[in-house]
This record gives C-alpha cells, structure tokens and sequence, in this order.
C-alpha cells in the first residue's frame, strides 16, 4: 500500500492510502471533534461533526468517511467549518431535554465537552425537545431516548461488535431512534446486557443503573478477574468505590470497545456488605474478629505444628485460578519450601485442567503449549472453527462476539452441541443428536466422542489429511488410521443418535482446512471427556492443524487465572514453569533458585486432599480464593471432610461457604485492590496496579503470604510484587518479560508456527470407543447443568452482585413441553430433582430447546445447589459419569 | 412539438403485452446487441449523449464506464423505478404502457456492463404499475427474453422486482441499495461509489426507469439517430410531466432544448383561466423556482436551466399562476421533506425540522423577520454538508422562494397571516 502525503492546517501529513482524512489527521495530533466515529466501528458519517474544508475549492468533506487523497489541502477548523460545527452542535442542543442538567453521564457527555470547546452558550435556536419515555425497568442500562443524538453507535455496535441483534433503527427522520423489535423493552429482546453501547453512547441516551450520581473522580485501568477472556477495564473510581466500568482504550486489548454482563456490570460485588474486612478466628464455635498479629501467629504455629506432628504430607494447599501469577507462585513456594509438600492445587481441578494435562503431556514435546491456537484475534483468520461443547455466549461472552463475528465474515463455523445455544444460529453447520432419544438411552455421555471419530473417519476416507505434517512430525499415524478405518460408523452413529448427514456435511466443511477448535466444558467435563480430548488431538494431528497461525485449540477458561495458576506451579505435579516435579533435572532447576530442596513426588490434587481428609491422614488445609464448600460437587461431602480437619485457613475476600468453616480468616483482595498479573486463555500475561486500596483491615494477598511466611521463620519471603516478578522471570523463559511488565506479553504467540516444533514427537492414541450405557429406571431423567451469562463458576462473586440478583434471581430449571405435559407443569411451578447424592427444589420454565427426558439446571444459583446432584467421582476415573450431568427423577411439588 | 420515441407504443391497445409489443419492434435489437461487443455498446450510448432521467443528468454511458474490470464479484444492475420526486410522472408511464421497452433496455444494459442480475427498485404505491411490470417481466421470462438463456444466446439474466415501502430517500441510489439489502434505507457515505461498491458490496450501476427505456432506440438506430433530436450537449427526448395550472397538464415526450414557455403555451395549454403566470418549477419539487422573466429565456435542457441557476431535474414542470401563495407552498415543501428525511445525519434530520418549525410559525403568523433571516441562514447550514442530497433538494428550493418571493414572506410577518393570505386571493 502507497504513502500519500497530504496537507492539513497547513501541515505536511502524511499516511497510507485507503485511510480516512480524520485517521490521517488524528496520527499527527490534529484533533477534529467528532460524534458518530468510533474506530472499531465502521464509519458513518452522520454527525456530520468532522467535516473539514477543502481550500481550493471550498467544498466539505466528511472527514471519517472521506478517503485522504493525494495533495489534498484541507482545513480542519476555518471559520466555514467552526460555523458549521457550531450549527449542528447548536441544533442538537435545541432538540436535548432539560434533563441535561441532572444528567448522569454529567462531565463525560461528549456532547456537553464539544460545546464548552466550541462556546455554545445560549442557543438562537428555540428549544425543540424529543420527548421519549425513560426506560430503566432492567438493573442494569437506563435508556433515555430523548438524549440521542442518533450517532447510531449502539446499534453499530450491536451488529458488528457483539452480533446481538437486539437494536435497530426505528421510524425516520426526526422520530428515528434506535429501537428493539416492536419497541419491546430490552429485557424482551436479544440483548445480553454486555453494556458496549453503554460504554460507547456519547451522550446520556444509554447510561449504566446506578445509584452513583455524578463523574468518577478518577479512572484506572485493570484486568477483568471473572472469566479466562481477561477484558482491560476502566474502572470509575468515587470516594472509595468502584462505581463505573468500562472496557479499557487499550491498544490491541482482547475485548477492544465490548465487555459481557458480569464484566460490565457485576463488579458492585466488589462495594458488597458481605467483603471481608478483618482478620478473624474460631473461638469457642464463632468467628471472631481478632488482629492481624493473632490470626498470622494462629496459622503458622497451627500449619507447622502440623507439620512436626504428622509430617508436611498432612497438610494441604489450594491456591487459585482468580489470584495473581505473583500470588500462586509464592503461595506454592510457601507449601513446597516451608510445609516442604507437593499437595498443591487449584480451583482449574474443576475445568478439567488434568484432562488439559494429559493433553499438553502429549503435545509438549514439539514444542511448549503447541496444541493451543494463541491470540483470540486468529479466529478472524480461521479457515475453519470447530466449537465443541462450549457455550461462548454464557460462559465467555467476548468469545462469542468473536465467533460470531468471525461466522459473519463467512468463515464457517461448526457447532457440535446438544444444546440449541446462542451460536448456533451463526453457524454453518450444527451437530446435535436427531430424532426422539431411545427409552433410558443416554446418548448424552457418547455425544462428542462419536462424532469426533466419525467426522475423522470421514476426513481419512476423503484422504483429507495433511501427509506431509504427519509424517513430519507425528508417529503411530498407521495405528491411528487402521483403527479408524475399522470403525463400525453405523453402530457410532446409532449410539449417540447421530445424523450420518449432518456429520458428512460437517466433514465437507473440514475437508482441505486447517481447523480451529473451540472446546468447552460440555465436552472435558463428562463421562468421555479425556477419550474424546484424545480424539480431538488425533484429528488435529491428522489435518495438520497444529502450529499453523490461527489454527489448533482454544480452550474455553471460565476461570480469569487458570492458566496462570496452571503456570505458576499451584498444581501437585509441576512446579513453575510447568516443570515435572518427578524429573530431577526440573526439580533441580527450582531447587537452585530457591535454595531448598523440593519433595520428589506429586502431590495430592484436589480430589485426593478430599479423601485424605475423609481418611484422616489430612490434616490442615490452606486455601486462598477458592470455595471449594460451593464449587465442588457434592457438598455436604465436603463439608464433613472439611470439617473433620484440625485446622481450615480461609484467606479469600467474601464471606462464603468455605470461609465458614475456616478456623482463621485472611481477608485479602481483590484485582481491583492489588498489583499483579493474570494470564488469559490465549496465553497472554497482562500486569494490573491497584485501583483503590483493600478495604479496612484486609490486606492484599502477597502481603498476607509474605506475613504468614515471616510467622514461619522465613522472613525473606516477603517481598512485593516487582520482586516477586524477577524471581519468576529468572527461571520462566516464558514469563521472562514480566519482570519489566508494562504491555501485555504473550506466552504462546512466539511458539505458534510450525518451524519451532521438533519433527516425529507427536504421537497418535488409539481410537476408543463409547460403550452403550443406559438410564438408570430409578432415575429416568438427565439433568444437564449449564453456566448462564450473569454469573460465573459458583456464583461466589457474581451472587453478591446486587444487579445480578435483582435481574436473574431464579435460575429456573428448563423441562421440555413434552415432559412439561406429562407431569402437568406450567411456568413457576417448583419442581424437587433428586439424583443419588442429592436433591434440590426449583421453579420451571418450559423450554422447547430442550428434548424430552432431559432437564437443564443453571449452576451458580442457590448457593450454587446444583451441585448437590452431582457425584464427586474424579472426572479421570473408570467410575465417573462426569460433571456436566448426571441422572436424576423429577417431581412436581 | 411532440416527438414519439419513447411514447411510441403508449397509444397502442394492449401494447404492455408481449404479443403486441413484438408486433411493434419489441426486443427487435436483441440479436443486434449479441452480434456486437459490450464494448461497443458502450460506446454507442456514450455516443448518444444520452444523460441519466432520473435527474442528475449524468452521462449513462460515461457511468458505466465507472465499472472496474476483473474484480471476480459479480455486477448488479439496479433500475432505479422509485419516482418519488414530488411533481414527476414519467417512468409510471413506461412501466405500465410499455414495460417491454423497459425490459428489452435491461438487457442492453445488462450486456455491455457484464452484468446477470437486474433489480428493479419499484415504489411501494405503485400497485397497479407493479403488476403490469411484473406481468411483463413474467411474458419475458416465458419467452425466453429473460432467464439461462436470453433469446437463445448464451447470456443469463435474472430480473427481480423489489418494492419499496414508501421512502423518498430511497430514490437516491445508495439508500435504494440499502433498501434493497434489506436494511433501512439510509444512503451510504460516498466514496466508495456504487459502480465499485454498490449492492452487497459488488460493482453496481444504477440507472433510472426512462435511461434504460432509451436504449432499444439507441441500439437500433444508432446513436446519430439519437442526437437528431434536442441539443448538443443534452440530446434526445424526454418525458415531460406538465401540471400544475395549465390548461392540459399531462405527460407530453418532448425532445430537449425546446424553450419553456413555448412549451407551457403550445403544449400544455397555456396558464389556465386566463390568469397570469406567478413562477415555473421546471423539474420536480427540489429545482429552483423560476420566476416569469427568467421562465422567458430558459430552454429545456441540462444547460440552459444551469444557467438559469436551476436545475433540469427530473422533468416535472410545475406551472404557477398568480393565485399561488409562495408561503404556504413552501410550508408545505418543507413539510415533505423533513417527512422524508431518514433521521441518519444531523443537518437534515434536526436542520429540516428546524426549519419546519420556523415556517410554520410564520405561517401562523407569529414570525418575526428574523425568522426569515434564519431561515435562509439554516438553509446554508444544512446545504452540502449531508451525507445524500435530500437535505439540498428541500434547501435549494426554499432559498429560490425565499429570495425571488421574499416580500411574500416579510408580508406574513409585517401585516399577519390572514391580512397576507387575503392578499393571495
């Protein structure tokens, strides 16, 4: 592309061609005022704000949607254009309500900033106001119609940021506004409440509910603690409150102007009652508020009394997939060098990390995280997407707009999920079971592993696969092709009551591309799960999708932390780095820079710590940001091994179920309250600084670990966070950059492309198969269980967020209206679901997506009950059914 | 004075229908055409001069010449049939009288700009000229003129009729793409311009229903045979609209470059009931009106109305005797164009409504001069500065009223409303 040089207020610019006047103008500082422009949206021209005069020929130009040409002599601000501009400023001002005054959007209105910059004072113009009615029934986004200015960014953002269609244009002329379908209020419509409109509206026509009045005083960047996305915020601090967010202007942010519900939204958990603010300790059956002094001397006499008593093995550590790198890495330092155990684990135990493990173990060889895709933005240069048991538009929202937004540009999409979930509208191509399921047939748990095998069977049958990256760097391939080739397709097909079309179809979708895979919990969490990860990786090794730009897996990470946590060596059985703790080589590399000697072998995960504790061979446990009492299954389980303990830290920042069983509380911080770094889902390490300080007595949690550690006699673990970051990065190749961490830093990117990988290291696994199970009569029904969009995991956080509670309270249950005709079921019934371990009551809501014999079961409500019905069996063992579903009768009350 | 091109099969009995139609020269240059190169087309219609109807006036063949070449997307041709220009009667005539022509004209043009797939953007009022058109589109494609095959050559051609749902900004050619993708019809910031971005991204010409009729004659008989009739620089004929007060207002096809008043007179009739002619609005509501004195001298063409500080416009002359109140007249412009306007940009949207606003009061008589002033001065706020035309059809008129009729104005506001009005009578 050519450089054009070009002339504005007399000055020499110059930029690429295709680029507008006001981009051209705006990269040498020439600032021009525009409404309507936003620069992830596609210009539109109709503020008209921007224009700029053409000095040989008086004409004006649109600046945002003008193309700069060559020799162009152009003023951004003679008196025709000033004159101009103050007219159209003037006429908006004549059509705003008088509510501008008490208007909350107050100095940040961009409206209100262009005319004190243009000195509109009194308007010659009569007041024309645009009476619409305010609409704030949701807790979340007042819409004040009257106060837009039609700049039409809402609804741009809506079609081609977020793919939500909820928004359009209404009417026409001066009644034109922005409206949902049959101006139905926007909680009737498709609208996900992400809030980017919101963010994007430079006026008060959409603002956020809140009882804050008035600016924020000040405005700090951070990093999203909710999902594993980890979107770059603002957040509009107030006194000491965080009363605004908005996504971050950063350059090449993941979530650029987009945010999702509980991003946007859900952070007034953070100003919740329920915040811990003071250390406390168990006297006499009561949590009791006591010093710091006390509740450190507390845990370190009790963990290393422990410890002489009974031996390092008797006590256990769970560190976290929402804290810091900085945090899990001491936090598992403490545990290995000081209690000298390996039993450390975290939260990810529940996302399927061992599932991830066994992955990367097969993978590793060629070259370190090779089987992830990297940047989310590659999903724009996908070939193909494949989405497997994921649930973006719940789960990960701001993976959703990129799905969607990629499906639109006309990448096809493949969708392979029983559910009917948002995505599959945008897909090309949606694999579900067909037809009515077989009595007591579970064709649920064979589901995705069936179709892997049978889409690879197709592929090798059409030879669609990559020779020359088999044999280049894989082995076992002839294994591999002669078991699939031996496949009884038509018994695969009838065990997971599939359409051989729909899998033919998808087949033809794959054939010839590299394929980018989406993979969710709906696929790692159930019953084959591991066997159909392993199919996963054996189609991916077969197309050759592994270590080509854009290409390989993404895995969906609910958790903001869980890789990073996964990184920093907060897992039984490697240390940081992702070094095995049973090679000595590794071993000797952390020994080294700790100056210790490191125990030899894995330690308990988060399961075993359970059974252990069960058998009486645990004794204490540490945990820091984890509820385990919510987000386990089988709770009540839980609690009596917890409780059968000697001694429970709790060091978290709510109140919540495990933190009432503690025996000493830390009361720590949150992202907002802190320094350190998260590492997102697509490898990214992004470095946060505290927005406001921890509140009252809590402290931030290396601060805490550094305290406990100095009560243990290790005084030089205290230490902050930039030392902290040194320690790491010394060791880390990967994390090496963090020590100056000022950008984000990626730690997959650099390993992407195939020239990295070493040749013949990745192996094929065998090809296995489902075998026939069958439904339980006791337990006639599958209940499903489903994340939604307002709250994440267990709802710890998200269920002290006052708008979240107000909005979706219920988490009814959906019954199909087959089964909802059977058993006499309207809308609000309450309905009791039992299955072996538990049982719970809930209202209904009748769902025509879901088929008939199953049921679905949002988690995250009730205190998260849900997982009352689902057994803790490890998803690895023989045994297990899985956690995404489980067997179960239902009754109406 | 009146010529029969266009019009020639207007007066035949059933002459819509095929049959008929044949009988008279229809698709008689079908052969002709696929004998020649696109190239070749293409230039004769640039020989011909002839210039776009549907107002701008702009070079048909110069147009398509806009296309750029090997761009592996496809090419739309989009006839622009929405006739929404108030005071403009002509294309209706076409699609009802004669939609063969018009047919026969798409494939011509389909042919030199390489394009298979014609929409044809029709107003949603128009019922009955709908069906004729799609009745005849139907004959076409069951003879053979339109489909996988057109008249047995190896060229395919889809016609589709779009109707519109009622919106003047629907005639200016990106707001009609808009509409026809299925979106609000909001016109799109130009560049990049239809010929290399038009309708669902693809390189499209849009021409107005009367171009395309032109073209049949123009291929069979060549583009000298065209440029006998009217001037140098605007040739052949064209439909005009007269109405308004005259004694016969109707459709007359009148070759260009014929002077205004001798038409008005001979043509039309003259003004009626013997009064006295007021002003001419010589080509739809948006030109500039024309007082008597300049209605002397100006010709009916592209030049001589340029000249005149007016426009050609779309044809639809408009006759103005004494009794016309210039107030209420564009109290009643500014009300359909501010009805019309598509809310997309701000000069238009809160511009016009402004303006309403003011004339309205001064209409009631409450004005003050400086209303008047306003008026004028908003105009040139609005003026250009938009992303379509709309705006400047509505400002380019009312500042024609407002400074050739200005005493009609300062007259509402100096001796009140009915004083004023009565004045008219």
């Amino acid at each position: 592309m050519e450089t054009i040089t070009l002339t504005i207020n007399g000055k020499r610019v110059s930029c690429l061609e295709g680029k507008s006047i006001l981009e051209a103008a705006e990269a040498h500082g020439i600032k021009i005022p525009k409404l309507c422009y936003h620069h992830s949206l596609k210009p539109f021209g109709a503020c008209r704000l921007c224009l700029v005069e053409d000095e040989k020929t008086g004409r004006l130009f649109a600046s945002c949607v003008t193309p700069a040409a060559p020799d162009m002599v152009l003023l951004s601000d003679s008196p025709q254009v000033l004159k101009h501009r103050r007219n159209i400023i003037s006429l908006m001002m004549a059509e705003h309500p008088e509510s501008c005054i008490v208007c909350n959007k107050g100095n940040r209105c961009q409206l209100r900033m262009i005319a004190a910059e243009l000195g509109i004072g009194e308007n010659h113009l009569y007041p024309m106001p645009n009476y619409k009615p305010l609409e704030q029934a949701n807790p979340f986004i007042m819409r004040d119609l009257s106060k837009c200015i039609l700049c039409g960014k809402c609804i741009r953002a809506d079609h081609e940021l977020v793919c939500a269609g909820a928004i359009d244009y209404n009417s026409r002329g001066f009644d034109s506004r922005p409206a949902t379908l049959h101006e139905l209020p926007l909680e009737e419509s498709t609208c996900t409440f992400c809030g980017t409109c919101v963010s994007l509206c430079p006026t008060g026509a959409l603002s956020t509910k809140t009882d804050f009045a008035g600016t924020p005083e000040r405005e700090s960047n951070s990093v999203c603690g909710f999902c594993g996305i980890g979107c770059n915020l603002t957040l509009g601090i107030a006194g000491n409150m965080i009363v605004d967010v908005n996504p971050a202007h950063i350059e090449n942010s993941v979530n650029d102007a987009t945010l999702c519900v509980r991003g946007h939204f859900g952070h007034d958990f953070l100003n919740s009652t329920q915040r811990l603010t003071h250390p406390l300790a168990r006297k006499e059956k009561e949590l009791v508020p006591v010093s710091w002094d006390n509740a450190l001397e507390t845990t370190a006499k009790k963990l290393l009394e422990i410890k002489d008593q009974h031996g390092p093995e008797s006590i256990a550590f769970l560190g976290s997939s929402k804290c810091s790198n900085e945090e899990n890495y001491l936090f598992q330092k403490i545990a290995r060098t000081i209690i000298e155990t390996n039993n450390v684990d975290n939260g990810g135990y529940l996302s399927g990390r061992l599932l991830l493990d066994l992955a990367e173990e097969r993978t590793d060889k060629a070259g370190r995280f090779n089987f992830f895709a990297g940047p989310l933005s590659g999903l724009e240069q996908a070939e193909v997407i494949f989405v497997l048991g994921a649930e973006p538009d719940q789960a990960a929202p701001v993976l959703d707009y990129y799905l969607k937004r990629s499906a639109k540009k006309g990448t096809p999409l493949i969708v392979a999920n029983p559910k009917k979930i948002g995505l599959t509208t945008s897909a090309s191509c949606w694999i579900h079971p067909y037809g009515s399921p077989k009595p007591a047939q579970n064709f649920f748990d064979t589901f995705y592993l069936e179709l892997i095998n049978l889409i690879s069977a197709n592929l090798l049958e059409k030879n669609a696969i990559d020779t020359s990256f088999i044999s280049r760097f894989t082995s076992g391939y002839e294994e591999y092709k002669s078991d699939l080739l031996s496949l009884d397709q038509k018994t695969s097909v009838e065990k997971a009551n599939l359409d051989s079309r729909s899998i033919k179809n998808a087949a033809e979708t794959l054939t010839g591309k590299k394929i980018t895979f989406v993979v969710g919990d709906g696929l790692m969490l159930q019953r084959y799960g591991k066997e159909a990860m392993e199919a996963l990786l054996n189609l991916a090794l077969m197309t050759g999708s592994i270590g080509y730009k854009g290409a390989g897996f993404h895995i969906l990470s609910k958790e903001n932390n869980l890789v990073g946590a996964w990184d920093m060596g907060t897992v039984p059985g490697t240390l940081p780095g992702r070094l095995m703790i049973n090679n000595e080589n590794d071993r000797n590399i952390w020994e080294k820079a700790w100056k210790s000697k490191i125990p030899q072998t894995k330690g308990l995960d988060l399961y075993q710590m359970i059974k252990k504790a069960e058998e009486g061979s645990l004794k204490a446990i540490y945990i820091m940001g984890e509820n385990p009492l919510r987000s386990l299954p089988q709770p009540n389980r839980l609690l009596k091994s917890f409780e059968s303990l000697e001694f429970v830290v709790a060091q978290d920042i709510l109140f919540n179920e495990t933190v009432n069983i503690a025996d000493v509380v830390l009361p720590g911080a949150p992202f907002s309250e802190k320094a350190g770094s998260f590492t997102n889902m697509e490898g990214k390490i992004q470095c946060f600084s505290p927005a406001l300080p921890p509140p009252k007595n809590a402290k931030t949690d290396l601060e805490i670990l550094g305290l406990v550690a100095e009560k243990m006699g290790a005084p030089e673990y205290k230490s902050n966070h930039e030392d902290i970051r040194k320690e790491i990065s010394n060791t880390i190749s990967a994390y090496s950059e963090t020590a100056a961490c000022k950008h984000p830093i990626w730690i997959r990117e650099k390993n992407q492309l195939q020239d990295n990988m070493a040749e013949k290291q990745i192996r094929f696994s065998p090809v296995t198969s489902s075998s026939e199970t069958v439904c339980d009569d006791d337990y006639p029904f599958i209940a499903l269980f489903g994340s939604t969009r307002f709250h994440l995991g267990s709802g710890t956080r998200t269920g002290q967020s006052e708008r979240i509670n107000v909005f979706a309270p219920q988490g009814e249950i959906e019954v199909s209206p087959v089964d909802a005709e059977k058993m006499n079921l309207i809308k609000d019934d309450r309905i009791k679901v039992t299955s072996v371990t538990g049982e719970l009551e809930r209202t209904v809501k009748v769902n025509s997506n879901i088929r008939s014999g199953y049921i679905h079961i949002p988690t995250a409500y009730n205190h998260n009950d849900a997982r009352c019905l689902i057994q803790l069996v490890p998803l690895l063992d023989a045994d297990s059914s899985g956690w995404d579903s489980c067997r179960v009768t239902v009754e109406k009350v | 004075m009146e010529v029969k091109i266009l019009s020639a099969k207007f007066d035949i009995e059933d002459g819509h229908k095929l049959e008929i139609a044949k009988q008279h020269g229809a698709y008689a240059t079908i052969d002709k055409l696929f004998s020649m190169k696109p190239e070749e087309v293409i230039e004769e219609v640039r020989n011909s001069g002839l210039r776009g109807r549907g107002g701008a006036g702009f070079p048909a063949g110069v147009k398509w010449g806009f296309l750029p070449k090997g761009t592996g997307k496809p090419v739309y041709l989009a006839v622009n049939s929405d006739e929404s220009e108030p005071a403009t009667f002509k294309d209706r005539y076409i699609l009802v009288k004669d939609p063969h022509m018009m047919i026969e004209g798409i494939i011509i043009c389909s042919y030199a700009i390489g394009s298979h797939d014609t929409y044809i953007y029709i107003r949603g009022e128009y019922t009955s000229q709908v069906k004729a058109l799609q009745a005849a589109i139907d004959e076409a494609y069951e003879a053979g003129y339109l489909g996988d095959k057109v008249a047995g050559h190896d060229f395919k051609l889809e016609v589709t009729v779009h109707r519109g749902a009622g919106a003047y900004v629907c005639g200016e050619e990106t707001g009609l793409l808009e509409s026809i993708e299925g979106k609000k019809g909001q016109p799109r910031a130009k560049p990049p311009f239809p010929a290399v971005a038009g309708l669902y991204g693809c390189p499209t010409i849009i021409n107005n229903v009367q171009s395309i009729a032109s073209l049949p004659f123009i291929l069979e008989k060549g583009a000298e045979a065209y440029k006998v009739y009217g001037t140098e620089k605007s040739s052949g004929t064209h439909l005009f609209g007269i109405s308004g007060h005259v004694e016969k207002p109707g459709m007359y096809e009148l070759p260009l470059g014929l002077p205004l008043l001798e038409v008005v007179e001979k043509v039309a009739g003259g003004v009626w009931k013997g009064r006295k002619l007021k002003g001419v609005i010589p080509g739809g509501s948006s030109t500039p009106v024309l007082t008597p004195e300049e209605a002397k001298t100006v010709t009916l063409d592209y030049e001589s109305m340029a000249e005149h500080k007016t426009m050609f416009g779309s044809g639809g002359i408009v006759v103005l005797d004494e009794t016309v109140d210039m107030v209420k007249l564009v109290e009643n412009l500014i009300y359909f164009y501010h009805h019309e306007s598509c809310g997309q940009c701000t000069p238009c949207r809160e511009g016009l409504g402004w303006m309403l606003k003011i004339i309205k009061k001064v209409v009631r008589g409450e004005g003050e001069i400086s209303d008047i002033d306003l008026l004028s001065e908003l105009c040139d706020n609005i003026e250009m500065k938009t992303v379509c035309v709309l705006s400047a059809a509505c400002t380019m008129p009312v500042r024609s009223y407002l400074t050739k009729f200005r005493h009609e104005f300062d007259a509402y506001v100096s001796e009140g409303a009915s004083t004023a009005e009565a004045n008219q009578e």
